[in-house]
């Protein structure tokens, strides 16, 4: 007891033979985009396992020069973004509002013309059942009944049929329709976002700011990170990380806000996103020192970067003028670089003084008893340091997110129409057998629930039955 | 201390085992009670699962719903609750005798991951989203989950097993539990999914493969919904549509193993 959407109908204007209508048949056709929804399926599917925008020699190094090759010329490479695709998908577009124009009459009729009774052929098989009522009297109680159900109930003369048919939950027929159209403005917004919108990554180190117009000419603003933390828990797990950022107009402060996953910043159109952290590979924070006493005591002293800082009870001093993350030191030139950006032989070049004037320089690399300088060097130990971090802020703007939400929104309506409302139609066919004698026929067809409409039928047959002091009464149907 | 999920985990799996060999006694000699005692079997494995979920919940402080095993459990749960949803709106016929199995089979490849408890989130999961998107995309996967093994029975019963039930209602079972899985994937896993992840990556949509994958096990089912209502295709190729939909499904679930993304935590 299921019924199918409209069948696909030909338009009154077709023309037998025109190559235009044999196009727009199968453009429009169910079965095309049945092929469509499949093939982007499997397409998709391959993207998945196919290594994606990667150099040229990766793909010859890891599928072999023939494969490599077939899927750098194929596209297989970028699938989602190659033409092939983009042309399935505009088609997949074609035929869904194809297929919808094709059926909104027929759908918006179904769901909020008045049903037609008719002599529908589900009537020929169906049950019949003898009521001792007249023809009019039976067919009125049945049409209450369907009334008070909340079906909405048309009735027509046939001969000497009566017939009465009953419509309920019609605006699901236009449900589908809904989510077609959904679909597309979903469909749109992400062409929108994709030529349009934009996502770059940006690191900022702390009190750095970034001029919004290098990206978006007459932005007219920028961006400044004024603070970074993370927050760790008591076993030191990372509980989250948060920047402050500044939005300047010139000068001028506009807004500052604290950022984190998940709650970006958001101003004139374009999105601030906490992508990541790091640590800046040019400084620290502060680098924590052991000095070696004369009288064999140690102190510990934090010294801030590139800050003059005097040693507790003496007149050395001790500034950190540099920093590499990845000690490296030439042996012919003596000149130090860092052999990578990670943290891996972090070591600072301290500058040591007395009275003003700097007495001892060199490297002190972390955690060891080596430095690469003279005299008051030997005295100083690297212990450990506070690294500067950099923020890592993602800039995007996705200018069609609002359309695609409301893409969203009515695809939900579209869903919950075509999903949980049920659509039932009866129709009933009322014959005057004799007189004050009726044949009562009934069919119907629910689309969602075929086995609950079976059960309103057999509760109709049964009013039908015990409707005889109801019907010579009054002549009204009561629950 | 807070108390452990896995002895609930593991009774509810051998709860499932039970049900499984029960059921399949009752294929054997066909006595009613047997199928009966199978499906409390079942319910009471389910209550169990449903204990275990909750314990960890309240351990972590958080759903159940990061990391392989915890999403593998969920998935598990759900197939029993979609089953146990269906069974008991309309007394359907019994498909039990395959759906304990797929249960059985989810909450073992469950136990084949660590079950180590980590209440801290990353900061990328620390969002209501979480418990939207993951809970309607979970029940949805377990209702697809249901439609599979009627599907796989219906195939069985096309090639004459007589103890199946009929193919018209096999069929049948199979659009029910889609029409339950496929709004709720719909909304759980892309709508939600592509709202979340504009708030925290900045990109509604990214071609992530967790992403392409959900997207590819969309398709599948928008045409099996088509292919049924507009093409009528019902029976065979109708079921082994709905069988192509799991199989995604399970292919973006394992994918973590091997695709990296960005969704790598389930």
């Amino acid at each position: 007891m299921e019924m199918n959407l409209p069948q696909e109908g030909t338009p009154s204007n077709e023309k037998q033979g025109s190559i235009w209508m044999s196009v727009y048949s199968f453009l429009s056709s169910a079965k095309f985009g049945l092929f469509l929804l499949l093939t982007v399926g499997c397409v998709s599917l391959l993207g998945m396992f196919v290594l994606q925008n990667a150099p040229q020699e990766q793909y010859l190094s890891r599928y072999g020069e023939f494969w490599g090759r077939f899927i750098l010329s194929s596209g297989l490479g970028s699938v989602y973004r190659v033409w092939w695709y983009l042309l399935l998908i505009c088609l997949t577009c074609v035929n869904l509002v194809l297929c919808s124009l094709k059926r909104v009459k027929f759908s918006f009729s179904q769901a909020f013309s008045r049903p037609l009774a008719e002599d529908h052929g589900l009537l020929r098989t169906a049950r019949t059942a003898e009521v001792p009522l007249e023809v009019s009297n039976l067919n009125d109680l049945i049409g209450k009944r369907l009334r008070a159900k909340g079906f909405s109930v048309n009735s027509s003369e046939v001969g000497q049929a009566k017939l009465t048919v009953g419509q309920k939950g019609g605006v699901s027929r236009i449900g589908f329709l809904v989510t077609h159209l959904a679909v597309i403005l979903v469909l749109v917004a992400g062409i929108v976002n994709g030529t349009m919108g934009y996502r770059i990554q940006r690191p900022l180190n702390m009190g750095e700011s970034f001029d919004l117009n290098e990206i978006k000419p007459g932005a007219g603003f920028s961006i400044r990170a004024d603070d970074f933390v993370i927050e760790t828990t008591e076993d030191g797990k990372i509980r989250d990380y948060k920047s402050t950022l500044t939005v300047l107009d010139g000068e001028r402060e506009v807004l500052t806000k604290v950022i984190e996953v998940n709650h970006p910043l958001t101003y004139n159109g374009i999105s601030f996103y906490q992508a990541s952290y790091g640590e800046d590979p040019t400084k620290v924070k502060e680098a924590r020192i052991v000095f070696a006493g004369e009288e064999g005591t140690r102190t510990i002293i934090d010294l801030p970067f590139r800050v003059r800082k005097q040693i507790p009870d003496t007149e050395v001093e001790a500034e950190v003028t540099d920093y590499v993350p990845h000690f490296v030191k030439d042996l012919a030139t003596g000149e130090v670089r860092s052999r990578s950006l990670e943290p891996r032989l972090p070591a600072i070049r301290l500058e040591v003084s007395r009275g003003g004037a700097v007495v001892a320089a060199g490297w002190l690399v972390k955690g060891m008893d080596v430095h690469s300088g003279s005299g008051e060097l030997g005295r100083f130990h690297f212990f450990d340091y506070y690294p500067a971090f950099y923020t890592g802020i993602d800039v995007a703007a996705n200018p069609g997110v609002a359309l695609m939400f409301t893409g969203f929104g009515i695809a939900s309506i579209g869903i919950f129409l075509s999903f949980f409302v049920p659509y039932k139609k009866i129709w009933v066919k009322v014959l005057e057998t004799g007189k004050g004698r009726s044949e009562l026929r009934m069919a119907g067809v629910s689309r969602k629930d075929p086995f609950t409409l079976k059960r309103e039928i057999d509760g109709l047959y049964k009013f039908a039955a015990t409707a005889e002091t109801r019907g010579k009464g009054e002549g009204s149907a009561r629950e | 201390m807070p108390g452990s999920d896995v002895p609930f985990f593991w009774v509810s799996l051998f709860a499932y085992l039970g049900a499984t060999i029960l059921y399949a006694a009752n294929v054997a000699l066909s006595r009613r009670w047997l199928e009966r005692v199978a499906l409390v079997t079942l319910a009471t494995g389910f209550g169990f699962h449903s204990v275990a979920l909750v314990v960890r919940t309240i351990a972590t402080g958080h759903p159940p719903f990061t990391g392989m095993y915890e999403y593998a459990s969920c998935l598990a749960w759900a197939t029993v609750l979609s089953y146990l949803v269906l069974q008991l709106r309309r007394k359907a016929e019994n498909i039990g005798v395959f759906v304990a199995p797929v249960a059985f089979a989810v909450i073992v490849v469950a136990s084949l991951f660590p079950k180590d408890m980590e209440s801290q989130l990353v900061p990328a999961l620390q969002s209501y989203w979480l418990q939207i998107h993951v809970t309607l995309a979970v029940i949805g996967e377990g209702a697809f989950a249901v439609a599979f093994a009627s599907s796989v029975m219906y195939l069985f019963k096309m090639r004459g097993a007589k103890w199946l039930p009929s193919l018209e209602s096999l069929d049948d079972l199979t659009y029910r539990a889609i029409v339950i899985g496929y709004p709720l994937f719909t909304l759980g896993a892309l709508f939600a999914g592509a709202i979340w992840a504009w708030k925290a990556w900045g990109a509604p949509w990214g071609w992530d493969p967790k992403e392409v994958g959900s997207l590819v096990i969309w398709l599948i089912y928008s045409a099996y919904l088509h292919a049924r209502i507009t093409a009528g295709w019902r029976g065979k190729r109708a079921a082994i549509l709905s069988i192509l939909g799991f199989s995604a499904a399970i292919l973006s679930f394992l994918g973590n193993l091997f695709l990296g993304g960005l969704h790598t935590y389930a």
